[in-house]
């Protein structure tokens, strides 16, 4: 009869705790139950006494093991009442998030950033210099003399009176070179201005130019700095082949032709399925160069090279005009 | 440049492989840009830079392919029958201008039948892109194209007295150019003359009036040499850009004339018929003697860092017809041909070796050292930590033209004149920009015409403001455009920004930066008059921001939609920009007050906010606003503005008594001075 109590205890506290939502209430019921002073479990360990001697073991088993299982009950049931409290309300979580809006740098600048990196981390220097330039800067420095073909290679826009928007970064080369003395280590990126405007030119683009003058330096020296440059930028191994050229303000010239890095030198549209990328023009640097600037071709000898940000973005993302960059379609930059 | 290479094989054995023989040309200097068929045969186009004009013909291309491919090569033929008199008794030739024409050379064919050139010449004319006219004309051109020297024929009927003058233009003249365009000359130009008048421009045009026809019998033959720079200023002066002007700009070798002068007399007498007088009238005072460098083994393989052994230097620069001999070990004199006028220095005879040699086998190695400058500069660096502050903060980067419409630079400009390009490319861009805000605008109204309805935008660029002397100086600016236009709310958009979503983004980037900013109203172009503010580092101005006017923005093609700008100037924030300084943490509690007050609704903010900071309150840290205002609630013409202050003690924890006469003060200021009244 006793055990049949205890059996009716347990029902009687699991309905309750159940039905216990609240962490008061849950508390409320342990100690109806289990409480040390007036619970239930405690009235009935008082009625040990009446029971049999050969019974009252077995029933105080019971009642203890009864008591446990009602402690442990109510521990769960509180931890699972305080969850759910803290708990922040349900949410639909397969809702797109609420994004803090973050913009984006415009691919020119991405690039730019790139080559300067892999540059820095070769020792050079970061230069720039005016985009208004006068002709002395822009040519004949640069050993392209007035009334000479050489200055058709580009068409040049000029403002009324006399200056022109720089056509290349070289100036800042022969400016650099007019402030200080070798070793010289530096890249120029830069706008450059072209009076040109089809599928694949636009009047205004970016270049960066590379110049290194010191005692020593070798048209191998050339070779390497390209192959390193070219593969840490397309990330894999490229091969860069030169194919002799004339550019006024270097001799040797070469244009540089770089392994296509759509097809691997397969073939591709993108390479005219040549399997080869011209890249842009390089050389040893033309001593009259050096006259212009005071440097002494006998001790010193450099290396320069030149190539198009626009034109390693569009290799880069696939993009497939060069018009892209200065029309700003938000639906462009958005892609950066 | 066209030639067939059928033509070019007739001086050299080409190989049947024509792949291998553009690949071979284009590595070394000569690119193959095109292939075509014309006339039945592969036409090669050729890309032959500036300095090779001795390339610009099939002969020089052949003499290139012979050493390139190891094969002989075979000369034109130039034997010529003279069956007529001394040309001397024929006519004669007075170079009065000798300084632009060192060599005038001439012969006189007498008695030809001018007629149509035969089929195969008038093939190897096509391919090459020309149009056969005659049997004379067409052999001076078909010279042209294989042998490189420019020839004219004259109508020696029709040379008054039958005898050239090569002298500048006398003020007044006139010719008809064989285009049928009558020129007035400049006494700057060069031109052969008759006994009376021009006749030919010369080295670019000849004379409609002296030009060779088919009734022509008595022919003069020119094959001269005139200064590069006077072909050139003619040739643009009058926009007349020829075959001839072409080659005489990048220079021609000066012995030319005698053998291509021979070839024309061969050919023309095979096919007209005729006599050929006996010898060339030949000017030529000054013969240039044939330049000598030295060229030093060593210093070729120093300089390209690669081994390109002796013997193989000589060869090479034999084959390409220099003449060698060795002054010291290791050290050449070389002689250059006269039709190499692209060579004379060391650096040349290098550039020879290298790309007949090939750089297939130069090394790859990387030079040591470091610039001592290295690095980014100050403002460099700075543009990049802006870069990322901006587009960190919700703005897309953009990058606009330089150039800009002189509407739009009008109406977002400063007002001045702006620099004007002389030859711009379309009247759209043909001003240099002194705001970035003004492209910026225009290619949003482009983005809203392609369905954007809000935007936010930054760009970093140069802008060229008209200096006194008129010439164009260059400010570095950063800007930013916000626009909206009633959006379409989609899910998670922010709201649609306003003035003081611009006026935050500033003070969180300057506040990034470092900078102490403050704000004072102005006023100008291109913003809307009373919601403009001077951005300032006490007396520095660092730029402004504000409303864009819609008059503006209409200039802009923007027609709806409320716009908010800034600009700031780079060199101006350069030296502000410092370094965080730590400031040690308070180990006591702060204590906040909060109040909230009534107040005419016309009362700035930062009256407020002066006014409360002027207060003599100890422990003061921060005056926050939490909230302004307006509506249910709150009389008509006021506002209500909630705001906290915050007290800290850096020595001691404050208590109750230290706060409690704040309220007293706040409202001690705020109410005889503006009429507040505490909530």
């Amino acid at each position: 009869m006793h055990l049949e109590r205890i059996e009716q205890i347990r029902r009687d506290f699991s309905r309750d705790v159940q039905e216990a939502s609240t962490e008061s209430a849950l508390l409320e019921v342990k100690g109806r139950y289990a409480g040390k002073k007036r619970g239930l479990l405690q009235e009935l360990m008082a009625e040990l006494k009446t029971l049999p001697p050969e019974e009252r073991r077995a029933f105080g088993q019971s009642v203890n093991a009864l008591k446990e299982e009602m402690e442990a009950a109510v521990e769960a049931a509180l931890g699972r009442i305080r969850a759910a409290r803290n708990a922040p309300p349900p949410v639909d979580v397969t809702l797109p998030g609420i994004r803090p809006g973050l913009g984006t740098l415009h691919p020119i600048s991405r690039v730019r950033r790139e080559i300067e990196e892999i540059f820095l981390s070769m020792g050079y220097a970061v230069a720039s210099g005016p985009e208004v330039e006068d002709a002395y800067h822009n040519f004949e420095a640069l050993n392209t003399p007035a009334d000479h073909p050489s200055r058709d290679i580009q068409d040049t826009f000029y403002l009324e009176g006399g200056l022109l928007l720089r056509t290349q970064t070289s100036p800042v080369q022969i400016r650099t070179m007019e402030a200080r003395k070798p070793p010289i280590k530096i890249i120029a990126p830069g706008r450059v201005f072209r009076r040109d405007d089809d599928v694949s030119h636009s009047p205004m683009f970016f270049q960066v130019e590379g110049l290194v003058v010191d005692e020593g330096i070798t048209m191998a020296h050339l070779k390497g700095t390209l192959a390193h440059f070219y593969a840490k930028l397309f990330q894999k191994e490229v091969v860069v082949r030169f194919r002799p050229s004339y550019f006024p303000f270097t001799e040797p010239s070469a244009e540089t032709d770089l392994s296509c890095v759509l097809c691997d030198g397969s073939g591709c549209p993108v390479c005219k399925r040549t399997g080869w990328l011209e890249v842009g023009g390089c050389g040893m640097v033309d001593p009259a160069v050096f006259g212009f600037v005071g440097i002494d071709p006998e001790r010193y000898t450099g290396f320069a090279f030149g190539l198009g940000i626009d034109r390693m973005a569009m290799l880069k993302y696939g993009i497939d005009h060069i018009r892209h960059f200065c029309d700003n379609d938000l639906r462009f930059l958005e892609q950066f | 440049m066209k030639f067939p290479i059928g033509w070019i094989a007739q001086y050299v054995e080409l190989p049947a492989d024509e792949e291998a023989v553009a690949r071979a040309f284009t590595l070394s200097g000569s690119e193959v840009e095109g292939r075509e068929r014309v006339e039945g045969e592969t036409v090669f186009d050729f890309n032959i830079t500036v300095n090779r004009p001795d390339c610009m013909n099939v002969f020089g291309l052949a003499r290139e392919a012979s050493v390139l491919l190891g094969k002989p090569l075979r000369l034109p033929e130039t034997g010529c029958v003279e069956t007529g008199p001394p040309v001397a008794g024929l006519t004669s030739v007075a170079v009065e201008a000798p300084d632009l024409c060192p060599r005038y050379r001439a012969r006189v064919i007498t008695g030809l039948r001018v007629g149509q050139s035969p089929a195969w010449m008038q093939k190897r004319l096509i391919q090459c892109g020309v149009r056969p006219i005659n049997a004379v004309v067409d052999v001076t051109n078909y010279v042209l194209l294989e042998m490189g020297h420019p020839l004219h024929a004259f109508d020696m009927a029709r040379l008054a007295e039958r005898r050239v003058v090569v002298r500048r233009a006398r003020a007044g003249e006139t010719i008809l150019t064989l285009d049928g365009v009558q020129r007035r000359l400049d006494p700057a130009r060069l031109v052969i003359a008759d006994a009376v008048r021009p006749v030919a421009l010369a080295g670019v045009m000849g004379g409609e009036e002296t030009g060779v026809t088919e009734s022509s019998t008595d022919i003069l033959l020119e094959g001269a040499v005139f200064d590069p720079v006077s072909i050139r200023r003619t040739s643009k002066s009058l926009g007349m850009h020829t075959d001839a002007s072409h080659r005489f700009e990048r220079g021609v070798d000066p012995e030319g004339p005698v053998a291509a002068l021979d070839r024309a007399a061969r050919l023309i007498l095979d096919l007209c018929g005729g006599r050929l007088a006996k010898g060339a009238v030949d000017f030529y005072p000054a013969p240039a003697a044939l330049p000598s460098v030295t060229l030093r083994h060593a210093r070729l393989e120093a300089l390209l860092g690669m081994r390109v052994p002796p013997e193989r230097c000589a060869s090479i620069l034999r084959s390409l017809g220099f003449g060698l001999e060795e002054s010291a070990p290791g050290v050449w004199r070389v002689r250059v041909p006269s039709f190499r006028v692209d060579v004379s220095r060391e650096a040349d005879l290098i550039e020879e070796v290298v790309r007949i040699h090939g750089l297939e086998d130069l090394p790859s190695e990387l030079p040591s050292g470091v610039d001592p400058v290295g690095g980014r500069t100050r403002e460099q660096a700075l543009e990049e930590r802006l870069r990322d502050l901006l587009w960190a903060s919700g703005c897309n980067e953009t990058i606009h033209m330089s150039m800009t419409d002189p509407a739009l630079e009008a109406a977002f400009g400063e007002g001045r004149e702006p620099a004007r390009l002389s030859n711009p490319l379309t009247p759209a861009f043909s001003v240099l920009r002194t705001s970035l805000l003004g492209p910026m605008a225009a290619s949003l109204a482009r983005n809203r015409a392609r369905g954007a309805r809000r935007a936010a935008l930054f760009e970093l660029g140069r802008v060229y403001p008209r200096r006194d002397d008129g010439t164009p100086g260059e400010s570095f600016k950063v800007a930013i455009l916000l626009y909206a236009d009633a959006p379409p709310a989609r899910w998670g958009s922010p709201p649609p920004p306003g003035f003081l979503e611009l006026k935050g983004k500033v003070e969180s980037i300057l506040d990034r930066l470092g900078i102490p900013a403050s704000f004072e109203s102005s006023e100008g172009r291109p913003f809307t008059a009373g919601s403009c503010l001077a951005v300032q580092a006490g007396p520095v101005r660092l730029g402004r921001l504000g409303a864009l006017d819609p008059k503006a923005l209409e200039a802009a093609g923007l027609k709806s939609g409320a716009a908010y700008g800034a600009e700031l100037d780079l060199k101006a924030l350069s030296p502000l920009e410092s370094q965080p300084k730590f400031v040690p943490l308070s180990r006591f509690p702060s204590v906040v007050r909060d109040f909230s007050v009534m107040v005419d609704k016309r009362v700035p903010w930062g009256d407020l906010l002066g006014a409360l900071r002027s207060l003599p309150l100890a422990g003061l840290r921060s005056v926050d606003l939490v909230d302004c205002y307006e509506g249910r609630g709150v009389p008509e013409g006021r506002r209500s503005v909630t705001f906290s202050l915050t007290f800290q003690a850096a020595d001691r924890t404050l208590t109750e008594a230290d706060v409690a006469p704040v309220a007293d003060a706040v409202m001690g200021v705020l109410g005889p001075r503006f009429g507040a009244t505490l909530r």
